[in-house]
């Protein structure tokens, strides 16, 4: 029989589902986004968006998928990282639909899906994967079992950065894009301060001080243009040192910031610089979605990670690292 | 200025090494090529920075009474810094063939000049035993002031006494004890201040440590 999974994401500002089966076919993928009506995201109105909106999402999924819930082989939720409330309503979901149709319930750590979907999608086996979203900078290795984190950020996450940088000076939501197209119009690059401190970064006071560079008058497009080329320098430099310690000859870029033009640009130029091959999860995977939790969910129903629905606690820092990767291990 | 003779010796992810001749001298050209990859401003920044501080930073610990490699030149223009070439296998590599008794003398040594470099605000930032190179007569020498920098914090001292335990563990389990011991007390003799401070800061970032359990369990 085919293993067939639904998978439910609801860590941040998405509520997914989607369908995956066990040939690697994602059969479904649906996402409904919570928009904050200003600023950044609310915890606890994004858990009333994704309560609402999950009935109809689960049933889009399943509908797209062409198949009924008794189908299912197991379902899996992402329990972790993420905000407690948006956790704690998908949590809740997924055991309501496992106990309802009796199917064994997978938990599921969002980063490893993230990985897992792009490692499927560009048919790679031992990258350096880069991490990068509006949550989570990190540059991982799989070694021993586990995936190891090479380097991180030490305070706010790359994409936080530049969605805070856009929200205070008024470009809107999500930053990204908005930072990198004003970024084209920059002429003069200004200074801003550079921290990688060995193998970690640092973005918070890159924030501050772009902003103050703002504040002071100097033109909002070359302050976009330093604050993109410092903050993604600073990766860059991490991920080459990565690849020269590693030996590794591939890298991928995975998350929601992995559909930057910019940033996969200078990520294939550190590739080449060492011989390696540059990849990057495709746009409709690259984001939090449902489709992604799906995969992540075969490959640990596969391997028997199952979670009795009385133990299944929300994990909101649950890292990568913490997770034996038992699929991965024969 | 070139010499065709220049060997390149390692590319790392930041710098290449060539061994060269630089007025009768054995020597080390250190260069941070150039990253095609990042914005031409910013790329000039990190390499003429870096390398003006990495040349500051040894000389400055010479002046402390460290051993590290004579600075010949700074090249801020190729961002190249010419220092001696010290002969020698590296520390890592010389344990095997030493005494215990031996190994202990040359960590307690070792202990003392990263009590001098640190009472003088300077960091190393990579203090493993790959940095440490055994000439004859047991003279060391420290090398790759790369990653250092001027700061007179705790915890950038920590951090160096950190990261050379973390060395001792994984590299060289069967002397652990003795030698970790041993450079304690070496730095214990030579540090202006009170040394058990920064030990308790190296287990403060022990326990913080990506893997470690008893903070997981927390």
């Amino acid at each position: 029989m085919i293993t067939r999974v639904l998978g439910i994401e609801c860590t941040a500002h998405t509520f997914g589902a989607g369908v995956a089966s066990d040939s690697g076919k994602i059969e479904s993928n649906v996402n409904d986004t919570y928009q904050p009506k200003s600023g950044g995201i609310h915890p606890r109105e994004a858990a009333q968006h994704h309560s609402d909106a999950s009935a109809l999402v689960i049933k889009k999924a399943l509908q797209e998928a062409n198949i009924s819930t008794s189908d299912l082989s197991a379902v899996a939720v992402s329990i972790g990282p993420g905000m407690g409330p948006c956790l704690r309503t998908g949590a809740t979901v997924a055991r309501a639909i496992a106990a309802y149709y009796s199917k064994p319930l997978v938990p599921v750590n969002h980063a490893i899906a993230h990985l897992e979907i792009g490692l499927l999608t560009e048919c790679l086996k031992a990258p350096v994967l880069v991490y990068v979203s509006g949550g989570n900078t990190q540059i991982i290795a799989f070694s021993s079992g586990r995936y190891r984190i090479f380097g991180e950020t030490l305070d706010i996450a790359l994409g936080n950065c530049l969605d805070v940088f856009a929200h205070e000076v008024g470009l809107g939501h999500p930053g990204v894009p908005l930072v990198e197209k004003l970024a084209e119009k920059g002429s003069h690059f200004l200074s801003l301060p550079y921290n990688v401190k060995g193998q970690d970064m640092s973005y918070s006071g890159l924030l501050t001080a772009a902003l103050a560079l703002w504040r002071k008058g100097e033109r909002l497009e070359d302050v976009a243009l330093t604050l993109r080329e410092v903050s993604y320098g600073m990766l860059c430099e991490v991920v080459e040192r990565a690849v020269a310690q590693t030996g590794k000859t591939e890298i991928l870029l995975i998350g929601g910031v992995a559909k930057s033009r910019r940033l996969q640009e200078m990520l294939s130029g550190v590739a080449e610089q060492h011989g390696a091959t540059f990849h990057f999860v495709p746009p409709e995977l690259a984001g939090d979605n449902g489709g992604m939790i799906a995969w992540a969910g075969v490959l640990a129903y596969r391997s028997g990670m199952t979670v009795e629905i009385e133990k299944s606690i929300i994990r909101p820092r649950w890292r990568a690292d913490q997770v034996p990767a038992r699929w991965r291990m024969s | 200025m070139e010499n065709e003779l220049m060997i390149l010796l390692r590319r790392g992810a930041e710098a290449c090494l060539y061994r060269d001749s630089y007025m009768g001298f054995q020597v080390i050209r250190k260069q941070r090529v150039p990253k095609p990859y990042r914005h031409a401003k910013l790329d000039e920044a990190i390499r003429t920075g870096r390398t003006l501080l990495e040349g500051r930073l040894l000389s400055d610990a010479k002046k402390s009474g460290v051993p590290t490699p004579t600075l010949f030149q700074i090249d801020t223009e190729t961002a190249t810094l010419v220092m001696e070439y010290i002969d020698g296998p590296t520390l890592r590599d010389s344990i095997a063939s030493r005494s215990k008794s031996r190994i202990a003398e040359i960590f307690e040594q070792l202990g003392g000049y990263v009590a001098e470099m640190h009472n003088d605000g300077i960091v190393h930032g990579d203090l493993t035993t790959s940095n440490v190179i055994v000439e004859k007569g047991d003279e060391l020498s420290i090398i790759d002031f790369g990653l250092g920098d001027f700061s007179s914090e705790l915890e950038a001292r920590g951090v160096d006494l950190h990261l050379l335990l973390r060395t001792l563990e994984s590299s060289h389990i069967d002397v652990l004890d003795e030698s970790w011991k041993a450079f304690q007390e070496g730095y214990r003799d030579y540090y202006n201040g009170n040394s058990d401070q920064v030990v308790e800061k190296v287990r403060e970032i022990r326990r913080r440590g990506r893997y470690v359990e008893e903070r997981r369990q927390k």
